[in-house]
């Protein structure tokens, strides 16, 4: 028996030899020092060329409407609202990854969550353009805040569009104060190490007269605990509240209890893809391999491998569901999506998402950060293909054949989806030089603990 | 110029000498002190600020 449960040796967090110095020198050095690299310049580059594309494609937009798009009725949601399900989920996970670990103690979660959460902001603040792009009248997308005007009008609180907005903004505004606060002894840091006058004032301003006192430390504890325990819980509120915009459509595929779960599931799942998709190649661009360690990436690989356990499970249950209750519309949306138009969709959803992730088994995939990332890239095409599955392959045909239509995206859609992803990679390129990516703080804490235990 | 005692300042090698010193001062009765560390330091604002 012992064979079977022998554990394999538990990798370090943090390199041996790492200490408070080592690692305050490593990380601002990445923002002070580290001159700016051809990789870094060419990443920024193409992720703005990417982003050119998308302010072209919203002045279009804005000009001619969405009929810019391919969407119509009956499929009137299509890339728009997938976009928006795929970004808001993937800062969920940042979240999860820096919020419940850090309420559970987690002591290897020092070095990834400044990127994880930073991650959150930004995937978020993306995913909020969608709903407001879809609105058709996008520059009155104020009307949904209960603002008081003379024209008596008051937001409809039973629209899911109204639930998005509180949504994103509870969200985005909890996400930056958690990043930020998080930030305060770092900024600190810096201002103190910048040898120009300018960055130094820069900084110095951010920080808001951090010194380090011990009481400021009590504060800047009880705070992160505070934001902590907040943002735990609105992971899953928020992305249940994503998920009841489709519970509550009628539609077949729709009209299903099960979705606040396996939303939650879905967004876990494409928030550690992500993460690992940024942490791989940013150790390396920045040479921060001693903090972001082969622990890390094994550790997350793992959770996504759960996450994704979890929502394969909710796929069997959901099929299960609709053959078990004998719904004559729900069997018919189920055997399309099995062997209609869009099967392909549903096919390559579960190769992505249920059998290449299974290689997350081995100890030896897990290891090797290239086979990682390809999975982890997967994941995050995967999950963009099951929600525009979901949403497409409910209503292309609903109760009635002459309401019946099909869904073909234009070059729009595809400018808007890489436009997207051009614009968050940018910011997040931008972000990595001017702010420190691991939090020095806590790795210094770590260091510290690690080099007590060793003696 | 009359050289007048405004405070004094102590650097110490690690966080367990800090934490020491800060525990030390206190009992000895000393009001205003302050104690500064490059991370959080478990007791540290306990031991100065009693509340």
């Amino acid at each position: 028996m012992s064979t079977v449960f022998s554990r394999e040796p538990q990798l370090p967090v943090i390199a041996p030899g790492e200490n408070a110095l080592s690692v305050t020198r490593s990380v601002s050095g990445v923002v002070l020092k580290l001159p700016v690299g051809l990789r870094w310049m060419g990443s920024l580059g193409f992720a703005m060329m990417l982003t050119g594309i998308f302010l072209v494609g919203i002045c279009w937009l804005l000009y001619a409407g969405v009929g810019i798009w391919g969407l119509n009725i009956p499929v009137a949601w299509a890339f728009a609202i997938t976009n928006y399900v795929w970004w808001i989920a993937i800062g969920m996970g940042g979240t999860f990854i820096s919020a419940a670990m850090y309420v559970t103690r987690q002591d290897w979660r020092a070095s990834i969550n400044r990127l994880a959460e930073s991650m959150t902001v930004f995937a978020v603040a993306v995913s909020g353009l969608f709903p407001i792009f879809h609105l058709g009248r996008p520059w009155f997308f104020y009307w949904l805040f209960p603002y008081p005007d003379i024209m008596d009008l008051w937001p409809q609180w039973r629209s899911s569009l109204e639930w998005d907005f509180w949504a994103i903004i509870a969200y985005l505004i909890v996400s930056i104060a958690f990043l930020y606060v998080g930030m305060l002894p770092d900024l600190a840091t810096l201002r103190d190490r910048a040898r120009r006058r300018l960055l130094a004032i820069f900084y110095g301003l951010l920080a808001l007269g951090w010194r380090g006192e011990a009481q400021h430390w009590r504060r800047l504890e009880s705070v992160t605990l505070m934001l902590a325990g907040l943002s735990v819980p609105l992971v899953f509120s928020v992305h249940s509240m994503v998920a009841l915009d489709f519970s509550e459509g009628l539609v077949p595929g729709w009209h299903s209890t099960i979705f606040p779960p396996y939303f939650i599931a879905g967004a876990l799942f494409s928030g550690f893809g992500m993460v690992l998709v940024l942490a791989i190649p940013m150790r390396r661009l920045f040479g921060l391999q001693a903090y972001l360690t082969d622990r890390h990436i094994s550790v997350i690989a793992k959770l996504m491998l759960a996450a994704g356990l979890w929502i394969d499970y909710s796929y069997a249950s959901e099929i299960f569901t609709v053959f078990y209750s004998m719904d004559k519309f729900d069997v018919r949306m189920e055997m399309n999506r099995f062997l209609g138009p869009y099967a392909w969709l549903f096919w390559s959803t579960m190769a992505f998402n249920f059998v290449q992730i299974q290689l997350l088994w081995f100890e030896r995939v897990r290891r090797n950060h290239v086979a990682v990332f390809v999975i982890a890239l997967g994941v995050l095409y995967g999950m963009w293909l099951e929600r525009l599955m979901l949403i497409v392959t409910s209503l292309y045909q609903d109760f009635m054949p002459s309401a019946w239509g099909m869904f073909y995206p234009t070059f729009w859609d595809f400018a808007f989806l890489f436009g997207s992803v051009g614009l968050f990679l940018s910011l997040y390129l931008v972000f990595s030089r001017l702010m420190p990516m691991l939090s020095m703080y806590e790795l210094r804490k770590l260091a510290h603990k690690r080099n007590e235990v060793e003696g | 110029m009359s050289a007048k005692l405004h405070g004094l300042l102590a650097e110490f090698a690690d966080a367990e000498q800090l934490h020491g010193a800060a525990l030390r001062t206190k009992r000895e009765g000393y009001v205003f002190i302050e104690a500064y560390s490059p991370y959080a330091i478990e007791g540290l604002a306990e031991a100065l600020h009693p509340r």
